[in-house]
């Protein structure tokens, strides 16, 4: 065996308990080989993902405690609906949080019901358990209410860091918009006071092009999967490209997905895909996918059909819509990052139809021939609204699959059986 | 003993199958640009976890077949790119094992 790479000072000083870290750190590589490194023909592009993967909890949380030591402060956040905007006006930097592993379950499950979705569980289990330096390093997290299961975990994490959540309202009526806006004026006090830097209009202004320019930098490789005739990235390596878009620098993260989109623009004209012509097209929609969970996309690509989109916090919902950038005034800049977040159609939200109009338009726009309907167990939210998006999509002949799944391994064939038969069914 | 010579005992251990080769490095920064120097000398490689068979700790590695590895043990060392040693092993990917993390 060779010499080891030497994280563990790294770790060490950030409190985290090495022997048990150790174990998640030993079953990484191989999950990695099998769902990233089984794939042919992967955009070379995607060698930059692949690099921050292998050495997940080394490289960025390293630059992460060189940020601190040069005065910058760490945010860590749990939603598409924090306004990252603010954070870097303030010379912040935003990790995001979510957890995505089976690993971090049992610890969270030591504070919170079991019967709770396994994102909120392994979330709790990742601090708690000391066995993430992200949850580590962050000076302040941000919580929001989205729903139930997070607002009651938030509680319990405050115990053991700063926290500071933000009020999202459930409606959008014109008055919510206008809450919203109100919101992120609170929340930028708050960012204030954390990073000792005065808000200007001058760097929120500059942090908005920053955050829509990473924006656009994901909407160009979403819009070549749009192609009905190339598949030019797996769904499972636009999924791994928008699961580290939450912790990247975004300034990197948008270079880094425009050299992506180049070169997958250049294998449209070249007509080089991933998949054999004829391959289904599969739309996913319902509950994000936090790393490392490649769980139902890796099933899903490897039973005869390729994700082409994902309608989630993992996905579109992370890109779409820019804020207005005329605006001049805080006034003005609070209320169009409100008028933009509140444009994200979470179940959270009631009425909920905006997400399934949603959808109905990515399943024209992706060209797909069926849709997945995904959602973690226990997320009640989008559980419920699942028949009402099933109904939709079979008026407008598409046909769909709904699927309730957590991290575990133990319904991994059950899935490939329903995924096969139902790819097999749309001929 | 000579990279040829490991590959040739581990393939002789694991009869049937497939030998991979991983470069491992003792930095990321190091690892990338052995990735880019082999692409550019049109190697098959690719960035890699680092097996735990290969390795006690994470990181970077580079990926290639072992086919390709004498070639690749050319082309590093001629790079001056600091790199730690190249491991055989039998092929680590199961796209089936449905074991995830």
């Amino acid at each position: 065996m060779a010499e080891a790479i030497d994280r563990h000072g790294l770790w060490a000083d950030l409190g985290m308990d090495l022997e048990t870290h150790d174990v998640l750190c030993s079953v990484l590589p191989q999950a990695f080989g099998d769902v990233y490194l089984s794939q042919e023909n992967r955009p070379e592009g995607m060698a930059f993902w692949d690099m921050v993967v292998a050495d997940v909890h080394g490289i960025r949380p390293q630059e992460l405690v060189d940020a601190q030591a040069q005065g910058q402060k760490v945010f860590g956040t749990f939603c598409t609906y924090v306004p990252d905007e603010v954070v870097i006006a303030c010379n912040g930097i935003v990790t995001g949080l979510c957890g995505g592993s089976q690993f971090w379950v049992p610890e969270g499950e030591k504070y919170l019901p079991a019967d709770m979705c396994p994102l909120i569980k392994a979330s709790l289990g990742a601090r708690f358990g000391k066995t993430c330096p992200f949850f580590r390093i962050v000076d302040q997290i941000v919580g929001e209410t989205t729903c139930d299961g997070k607002k009651k975990m938030y509680e319990i994490m405050a115990e053991d860091v700063p926290m500071h959540i933000m009020q999202l309202p459930q409606m959008k009526r014109p008055q919510d918009f206008k809450a919203y806006a109100e919101e992120i004026a609170l929340f930028a006090k708050n960012v204030e006071e954390v990073t000792g830097v005065t808000l200007t209009e001058e760097n929120l202004a500059a942090a908005i092009k920053t955050i829509n320019e990473r924006r656009k930098a994901l909407a160009r490789v979403y819009e070549t999967r749009k192609n009905p005739d190339v598949i030019p990235i797996s769904g499972t390596d636009a999924l791994l490209m928008m699961q580290i878009a939450f912790f990247d620098d975004p300034v990197r993260c948008a270079q880094m997905a425009n050299q992506l989109a180049d070169e997958l623009e250049q294998r449209l004209v070249d007509g080089v895909s991933v998949f054999p012509a004829g391959t289904k097209r599969i739309l996913i929609t319902g509950t994000p996918m936090a790393i490392p969970n490649w769980k139902l996309h890796h099933i899903v690509e490897t039973s005869g059909a390729a994700i082409v989109c994902e309608e989630n916090c993992t996905g579109t919902k992370f890109f779409t819509n820019l804020v207005d950038e005329s605006q001049t005034s805080f006034e003005g800049m609070f209320q169009a990052l409100a008028d933009r977040y509140m444009q994200i159609h979470c179940a959270c939200f009631t009425p909920n139809k905006a997400r399934i109009d949603e959808v109905l338009q990515l399943a024209k726009d992706y060209h797909v021939d069926g849709v997945i309907n995904t959602n973690l167990k226990f997320c009640t939210t989008f559980k419920t609204e699942a028949p009402a998006l099933e109904k939709a999509l079979e008026e407008a002949g598409i046909p769909v699959l709904d699927i309730e799944t957590d991290y575990t391994d133990n319904d991994a064939e059950q899935l490939r059986t329903r995924v096969g038969a139902f790819v097999e069914m749309l001929g | 003993m000579s990279l040829e010579q490991h590959i040739a005992e581990v393939a002789a251990a694991n009869p049937g199958v497939r030998i991979d080769c991983y470069v491992l490095f003792s930095s990321h920064t190091d690892a990338m640009q052995m990735y880019d120097c082999l692409r550019g000398a049109k190697l098959n490689a690719r960035v890699s976890t680092t097996p735990r068979q290969a390795r006690s700790s994470c990181g970077v590695a580079v990926l290639v077949p072992s086919s390709e590895a004498l070639q690749v043990e050319e082309v590093a060392l001629a790079s001056g790119i600091p790199y730690e040693g190249i491991v055989a092993l039998p092929c680590q990917i199961d796209p089936k094992r449905d074991v995830y993390c």
